[in-house]
C-alpha cells in the first residue's frame, strides 16, 4: 500500500501543469524564483513511508519557476506546528535544470523529509508539522521557498514500531 | 642560657618554614594525560551529493570460516575496501588531550608554571576485545559454512578483497531468512527480533564472508557509499553480538557539527578524570553517557577544522611509486622499499606478504614474527631459498601480482580515505558506550552549524601556594581543594550537563550538575583559608599563620643579630 501510494506521489508529479500545480500548491514566492510543493494539500494527513534503515520519512515533490539553471543549496526543513520545533534541518546542493513549456522546472524525483527516529521529545506523528523548501544562493541568499503544513500518520501495519521511535 | 633560647626559637622559626614547604608541595613538572578510550565499534561517515559514506572497521576474532557479517543498508550500496589505518589515525588524532599546569606561587610574590606542552596526543585506543568468539564486530553475527546461493533475492555477488559478498533484497522476511537458511548461515537466538525492523520493501542486507584462503587477519575495514541522507547505525541489529558497555567511536566529516539527532548529548564532567590521574578516563566516559535518559547519549570529544586530519593518511612521498616498487625483482630491495617509503606493516600487509614471501619454517621455529621476518628480512634471507619444503622448484618471487593486491588493499584505499576527510572541512567525534539490553534505538546523526567547537585540549592548574594547600582550577571553571597533594573525595556525577541538540538552535538543557558539582567540591581557600588538616602543616588561618611565619622570621634574623653581636662582643 505504501509503494503504492508513492508510485501514485510519483506519477502525479511527473508534469505540473502549465500554470503550476493542480494540487493546492502553497507556493510562496521567493525573492526571485517561485517554488511549490507537489501533489500534497495543505492540511492534509500523509502516511509515513518506511526508510530502508528502518526509519520513517515524508516523500515530497517540488517544481521551480522563474530560475535559470544552476547548481544552487536546497534546505529542507520541517517544524512541529504548535511550537516551533525543530524536526528537520538538512541542506544540499541541488541541480537545478532548464524549465519545460510550461516554465517549470521539476525535481527528477521526491526527496526524503527525515521523520523518524524523530528527535527526542518532539513527536512527529497525529500532529502537525510545518514543512519548509528553500533554495538558498550565495551569501545565504534566499531563492526561493515553498511551504506546508502535513499531519504525518504510521502506516498501519508498523503501527507500533512507528509509534514508538516517531513519538521522541 | 639567652642563647640557648634564640637557638630554639631559630630552630622553632626554620621548622616552621620546612613544615609549610613539605605540607604544601614541591615544584613538579606538569603533564598531559594520554587517556585511553576503548572502543568496539569505529565508523567514520560522510555525505556527499545524496550518498553517505560509511567507513566500518570490523571487528572479529574466531576461525577465517565462522565470519560472516551482515548490515541493513537503505539503497544498493557500493562497496570498496578500507583500511585499519584509517581509525587508528583518527583515534590518536582526535583522542581528547588533558593539559595539566602546575603553578607554585612564592612568597616573595613572584611563580613559577609548568606544562608540558609537547603537543603529543593520546595514544590510540585500545581496542578491547569487545566480544570474544566469532562476534562480527558491527553487526549481525552469522557463520558462513556454504557459497553463495544465488537466489531471487540476491541483488548483486561478487568479491572485493578478502570478502566475497552479496546484497540481499530485504523486502520479504521469509525470503530473507530462507536464503540466510539455505546459504546455512547461523542465526544466533535473538536475531530475529533484531533483524525485524530492517525486514520491508525496499531494503537491503549486504552480507559478508570471507573468501576462501583467507585469514582472519585479512579482514579490512569496508566502505560502503549509499543513498540515504542522515548517516544512522543500526544499533539493534547490534545488540546480537555485543557485550557490555561496548565502546562506539563515530567520526562525521561534514561541513558542520555533527549531532545526535535522537540520542541526548552528553557533556562530560572532567574533574573524576582530573582526580583520577587520567586513569580511569573511560570508565569516566561510561559514567556520564549513563546519565542520559535510556542511557542513550554521545560525548563529542571534538568538533572542529578537520585540518588536524588532513593528508595524515597519504603524506608526500609516501608509498613512493607503484612502478618502481613493481621493479624490484628481489625479496630483499622489495621489502626493504616498503619499509622506507612508509607502508604499515599491520596485519593487512603482513597477510598479504606471507602469501609471496612465506616466512621459512626454520625461521618461525626460532620464534621470529611475521612482522620480525620483514622488518629484519636480510638477517634471514639465508633461510630464504625459494624453495618449497619439499625440495621442488623455486618458487618465483612476482612483484607485480605483489604490487597489485598492496596497491589495491593498502595503497588505493589509503588514498581515497585521505582525500575524503580533505574533502570535508569539519570532523566531529562522538563517544557512546550502550549494553546490549539498551541498544534499542538506532542513533541518526545529522548536524547543527550554529553551534560551537569542541576543544581537544582540556586545561587545568595546580595552583600550589606560597602556603596553604594546593587547589585545581579547570577550563569548565571549577576549583578543588586539595589536600596534602589529593584531590577531594567527593562523589561527583559523570555528567556535566545533559542536554538535547537539534538540527538548528543551541542545545536545550535537560539536566544541569554545575551546582550539584561545586556543592560537592566544596570551598577553595586559595591559600587564604582555614585548612581543615592540622596535621599538614599549614593547619591555621592564613592570616595567623602569616603572623606567625612572620614573627618566627623576624625572631629568627633577630636571633641571627644577637649572635653575632653576642660574639663580636665576645671578640672585642
Amino acid at each position: 500500500m505504501r509503494r503504492l501510494i508513492l508510485v501514485t506521489l510519483l506519477a502525479g508529479c511527473s508534469a505540473p501543469p502549465p500554470h503550476g500545480p493542480a494540487s493546492p500548491p502553497s507556493p510562496a514566492p521567493g525573492p526571485t524564483a517561485e517554488m511549490a510543493v507537489l501533489t500534497l494539500t495543505d492540511g492534509q494527513d500523509d502516511t509515513l513511508v518506511e526508510g530502508a534503515q528502518g526509519g520513517f520519512h515524508v516523500w515530497m515533490q517540488y517544481a521551480v519557476r522563474g530560475m535559470a539553471p544552476a547548481t544552487v543549496t536546497l534546505e529542507r526543513s520541517a517544524r512541529r506546528a504548535s511550537d516551533g520545533a525543530v524536526v528537520l534541518v538538512y541542506r544540499g546542493d541541488v541541480d537545478i535544470g532548464a524549465p519545460d513549456a510550461t516554465g517549470w522546472w521539476t525535481a527528477p524525483s521526491p526527496i526524503p523529509m527525515f521523520m523518524c527516529p524523530s528527535p527526542i521529545g518532539i513527536s512527529v506523528v497525529d500532529t502537525p508539522i510545518d514543512f519548509t523548501l528553500r533554495l538558498v544562493g550565495d551569501g545565504d541568499a534566499e531563492l526561493a521557498r515553498a511551504a506546508i503544513t502535513l499531519v504525518p500518520r504510521c502506516p498501519a501495519d508498523q503501527r507500533d514500531f512507528c509509534t514508538r521511535i516517531c513519538t521522541g | 642560657m639567652f642563647r640557648h633560647l634564640l637557638a630554639a626559637v631559630t630552630v622553632a622559626a626554620v621548622a616552621a618554614h620546612a613544615s609549610d614547604a613539605r605540607a604544601c608541595g614541591c615544584f613538579a613538572m606538569g603533564s598531559t594525560a594520554q587517556p585511553v578510550v576503548q572502543a568496539g565499534e569505529r565508523i567514520l561517515f560522510a555525505h556527499e551529493a545524496d550518498q553517505v559514506i560509511a567507513y566500518i572497521q570490523i571487528k572479529y576474532q574466531g576461525a577465517a570460516d565462522q565470519f560472516g557479517w551482515i548490515v541493513p543498508l537503505p539503497s544498493v550500496p557500493t562497496l570498496e575496501l578500507g583500511t585499519d589505518e584509517l581509525f587508528t589515525m583518527l583515534d590518536s588524532t582526535t583522542l581528547p588531550q588533558y593539559r595539566l599546569t602546575r603553578t607554585q606561587q612564592f612568597c616573595n610574590g613572584g611563580q613559577s608554571s609548568s606544562t608540558n606542552s609537547d603537543g603529543s596526543f593520546g595514544c590510540g585506543a585500545d581496542f578491547s576485545t569487545a566480544a570474544g568468539g566469532a562476534y562480527g564486530g558491527s553487526d549481525m553475527n552469522v557463520a558462513a559454512t556454504s557459497d553463495l546461493a544465488l537466489g531471487g533475492i540476491v541483488v548483486e555477488s561478487a568479491s572485493i578483497g578478502p570478502y566475497d559478498y552479496a546484497v540481499l533484497k530485504a523486502d520479504d522476511e521469509t525470503a530473507m531468512l530462507q536464503w540466510l537458511s539455505d546459504n546455512r548461515y547461523f542465526v544466533p537466538a535473538g536475531t530475529m527480533d533484531a533483524v525485524k525492523p530492517y525486514i520491508h520493501a525496499g531494503a537491503y542486507f549486504l552480507a559478508l564472508k570471507l573468501s576462501g584462503g583467507q585469514t582472519a587477519g585479512d579482514i579490512a575495514p569496508i566502505v560502503l557509499h549509499y543513498t540515504s541522507d542522515l548517516p544512522m547505525i543500526p544499533i539493534t541489529l547490534t545488540q546480537v553480538g555485543a557485550v557490555d558497555n561496548m565502546g562506539i567511536l563515530v567520526w562525521v566529516a561534514g561541513e558542520a557539527r555533527a549531532i545526535p539527532r535522537n540520542y541526548y548529548h552528553v557533556v562530560l564532567d572532567d574533574l573524576p578524570v582530573w582526580f583520577s590521574n587520567f586513569t580511569q578516563y573511560n570508565q569516566w566516559l561510561i559514567n556520564a553517557v549513563h546519565e542520559a535518559p535510556g542511557k542513550h547519549g554521545f560525548i563529542t570529544q571534538y568538533a572542529g577544522p578537520s585540518a588536524l586530519v588532513h593528508d595524515k593518511l597519504a603524506y608526500p612521498g609516501r608509498f613512493g611509486d607503484l612502478a618502481t616498487l613493481r621493479a624490484q625483482t628481489t625479496k630483499s630491495s622489495y621489502l626493504a622499499y616498503l619499509r622506507d617509503h612508509g607502508y604499515p606493516f599491520n596485519s593487512a600487509l603482513l597477510s598479504i606478504l606471507s602469501r609471496y614471501i612465506p616466512e621459512p619454517a626454520a625461521v618461525v621455529a626460532m620464534g621470529v614474527s611475521l612482522s620480525q621476518f620483514y622488518q629484519f628480512y636480510d638477517s634471514y634471507s639465508s633461510y630464504d631459498q625459494d624453495s618449497d619444503p619439499d625440495g621442488g622448484a623455486p618458487a618465483p618471487f612476482d612483484p607485480n601480482a605483489l604490487t597489485d593486491e598492496i596497491d589495491a588493499r593498502i595503497v588505493t584505499p589509503t588514498n581515497d580515505a585521505n582525500a575524503l576527510l580533505g574533502r570535508h572541512r569539519y570532523l566531529t567525534r562522538l563517544y557512546t558506550a550502550l549494553s546490549p539490553k539498551d541498544m534499542t534505538i538506532d542513533p541518526v546523526f545529522s548536524s547543527n552549524k550554529e553551534i560551537g567547537d569542541v576543544s581537544l585540549v582540556h586545561a587545568a592548574t595546580l595552583t600550589t601556594p606560597c602556603i596553604g594547600q594546593p587547589w585545581l582550577a579547570t577550563d569548565l571553571g571549577f576549583e578543588a581543594q586539595y589536600v596534602n597533594g589529593i584531590p577531594p573525595g567527593v562523589g561527583l556525577p559523570g555528567a556535566l550537563r545533559v542536554e538535547l541538540i537539534r538540527d538548528a538552535g543551541q542545545p536545550e538543557l535537560v539536566q544541569d550538575n554545575h551546582d550539584a558539582i561545586v556543592a560537592a567540591l566544596g570551598p577553595v581557600d586559595h591559600g587564604r583559608a582555614t585548612s581543615h588538616d592540622d596535621s599538614s602543616g599549614c593547619g591555621c588561618t592564613v592570616g595567623k599563620r602569616r603572623m606567625h611565619t612572620n614573627v618566627a622570621m623576624l625572631l629568627a634574623v633577630c636571633a641571627m643579630a644577637l649572635t653575632v653581636r653576642s660574639l663580636r662582643r665576645r671578640r672585642s
